[in-house]
């Protein structure tokens, strides 16, 4: 047993496998990445880092390769499984902040833990202060800017102290001040917390701040 | 609270705009309108059974005794033998026949009864529906016929009718003679029954007989009256026993047996048919979800996403359609609860009613069991039928193509 967290081997993704438009996004990466390090993956738009970080978070399948999570195949898992694993142990943070939008923000990052069965109201209260959205607690998304709909989306990534928490281009719809700040934020929330972090971004210079960085460019990753 | 609760309350609650909206209103308009539709006319259904009922009971008796030779010999033998039999509470003979009637130049058919003035109280209501006269004290030569026979007669209380026997005498020239009989006209009966009103006499027992020569102590057939009117085959269980080998009993249900078949078959179908518009309705239920699934795609990527299950998603939609059909289902009771209360104490005229049973307001009779409880369960079960249709479909998105969907 490796202390790797995550481990991908020979991953594959093709789109429209076999037609005409096929179009081979992923061809053979291979990628370790250990508990509590932080992981930044820089690519050009349309390189393929959402594709590899949805395969990566479970909420994709590879066309071929595996994804092992505590050295358990994460596409081997029944529905049950897997759902028990993205509320406990994933967290997600995707370029757009995706909160729903009947709930206000303090029940949207309540949202996991209820759906992990338990209600833990104390922890929403420090998580939203801890990213400054305390006093909005009770606004609704349509009543609160781009980055502070994020702030509340990593505070509901954070919610069910996640073993990893996936970040896909957080900051894409923001403008440098905000994406710096959010970005900042998520960096060191996790540093704080001791979760590892999977970063996908094309900005360079945000990717320079975490431990381990790679590139991907044409379905292949290299460290850098 | 559980979070598909939650949600879905959320879901449903959240002030969803134009088309959505508008469609979750038809939806549970839909279910609303079946389940009032379903109500109502199952109560006045029921209405019409039991005023037809009540209506046949109070001028026919609840078991009839008969003959199959025609007479019943020795009446009071069979009267004294059938009042000792426990659970019975009244026994009454009674002869009837189809007779002539004439009155100055008009002549019609009618139906004459001999009943035994002292008793005939204990096996029909027929006294109550006396308008004018006394059915308990009608003597020789006295009759009480009905208001539409009084009616197309021009007849009034004072004056007086013949009526003509089918059995007929041979004169000594060879010619055939009918036997007749003159009677006073002392009331006027309306017992509601226009078959009834338009042909029914009454008259004693011994006017009946000298009518048609029958013997003493004898009549056509005798009313029996029970304690519980649809025990009745127990009752004739414990009557046949006790007769002579050449009468018979039969109970009211059989002797209206056509009539409250084509009451229920009627009831049935229209229950059907309004059925229908509940299972017309549901359908509206599955398009409404479908919407509602297309629109929280990427909801439900960003739920199975956080870890909600397949299970999780599917009940958040099948809520939505339990939220549907609940609304429309508690509004369409409520609203036929109402008008069932409405017709019964406001009373509404029937167009043109009073021409055929004489029932000239809606009748209605509210039935919780199995009635009601029938319609909601029905209707809430085939939302939630419904609405899995689609939830089930939910369950199945793609988290990947919701969330990737921009
Ligand atoms: N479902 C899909 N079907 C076909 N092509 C897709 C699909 N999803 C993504 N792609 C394509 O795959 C490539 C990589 O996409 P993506 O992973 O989103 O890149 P990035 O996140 O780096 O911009 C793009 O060319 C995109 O158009
Ligand atoms: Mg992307």
């Amino acid at each position: 047993m490796n202390n790797n967290i995550l481990q991908v081997k020979d991953l594959h993704k093709t789109y429209n496998s076999g037609a005409d438009d096929e179009l081979k996004v992923l061809q053979g990466i291979d990628l370790e990445i250990k508990s509590n390090e932080t992981i930044g993956i820089v690519g050009v738009s349309g390189s393929g880092k959402s594709t590899l970080l949805h395969i990566l978070a479970s909420l994709d399948h590879p066309t071929s390769g595996n994804v092992m999570y505590k050295g358990i195949d994460l596409y081997g898992y029944k529905d049950k499984e897997l759902s028990n694993i993205r509320n406990r142990e994933f967290g997600f943070v995707f370029q757009f902040h995706y909160l729903l939008k009947e709930l206000t923000a303090f029940e949207n990052v309540l949202l996991p833990s209820m759906i992990g069965g338990s209600e833990d109201r104390e922890r929403v209260k420090y998580l939203l202060d801890e990213v400054g959205m305390l006093p909005r607690k009770d606004h609704y998304p349509n009543e609160l800017s781009g980055g502070e709909l994020q702030r509340i989306a990593i505070a509901r990534a954070l919610v069910n102290s996640p073993t990893i928490l996936f970040a896909d281009e957080p900051t894409g719809e923001l403008d440098n001040e905000n994406g710096e700040k959010i970005f900042s934020l998520m960096v060191d929330i996790v540093d704080k917390f001791g979760a590892t972090l999977v970063l996908v971004t094309h900005n360079s210079g945000f990717a320079s701040r975490t431990e381990k960085k790679y590139a991907l460019n044409f379905g292949k990753l290299e460290q850098i | 609270m559980k979070f598909q609760y939650f949600l879905a309350e959320r879901f449903f609650k959240s002030k969803k705009k134009g088309f959505l909206s508008f469609i979750s209103t038809i939806s549970v308009i839909g279910i609303t309108v079946g389940v009032f539709a379903l109500i109502v006319v199952l109560s006045v259904m029921n209405g019409f059974s039991t005023d037809l009922r009540e209506k046949i009971l109070g001028t026919r008796a609840h078991i009839t005794i008969g003959s199959m030779f025609g007479d019943i010999r020795d009446r009071n033998a069979v009267v004294s033998d059938v009042s000792a039999i426990p659970g019975i509470t009244g026994v009454s003979p009674v002869s009837s026949s189809e007779i002539m009637i004439k009155s100055g130049e008009s002549v019609t058919g009618g139906i004459i009864f001999g009943i035994d003035p002292s008793t005939i109280d204990q096996v029909t209501d027929l006294s109550k529906h006396v308008l004018a006269g006394d059915l308990t004290h009608l003597k020789r030569g006295d009759v009480i016929i009905g208001s539409e026979l009084a009616f197309n007669l021009s007849m009034t209380i004072g004056g007086s009718l013949t009526v003509i026997s089918p059995n007929v005498k041979v004169a000594p020239n060879g010619s055939l003679i009918p036997k007749t009989v003159k009677l006073n006209v002392v009331g006027i009966i309306k017992t509601g029954m226009y078959d009834f009103d338009k042909s029914f006499l009454y008259t004693t027992l011994e006017d009946f007989s000298g009518l048609f020569d029958m013997a003493e102590n004898s009549c056509t057939s005798i009313y029996v009256k029970v304690k519980d009117i649809y025990d009745t085959k127990n009752y004739i269980e414990q009557i046949v026993p006790v007769l002579p080998s050449t009468l018979y009993a039969r109970d009211w249900i059989d002797m209206n047996h056509n009539l409250f078949t084509a009451l229920k078959t009627e009831k049935f179908v229209l229950g059907l048919i309004l059925f229908m518009i509940i299972l017309v309705a549901g359908i509206n239920v599955i398009n409404t979800i479908i919407m509602l699934v297309q629109e929280k795609r990427r909801e439900i990527g960003i739920l199975r996403s956080l870890g909600v299950r397949e299970e999780g998603i599917i009940r958040v939609f099948l809520l939505q359609g339990v939220y549907i059909g609940g609304l429309g289902t508690s509004l369409g009771a409520v609203l036929g609860v109402i008008a069932c209360a409405l017709i019964k104490y406001l009373g509404i005229r029937i167009p043109g009613g009073g021409s055929v049973y004489y029932i000239d307001v809606l009748p209605v009779e509210f039935r919780f069991f199995p009635d009601f409880i029938l319609t909601i369960v029905f209707a809430m079960v085939i939302s939630v039928i419904f609405s899995y249709i689609p939830a089930k479909w939910a369950g199945k998105i793609d988290p990947i193509k919701a969330i990737r969907h921009e």
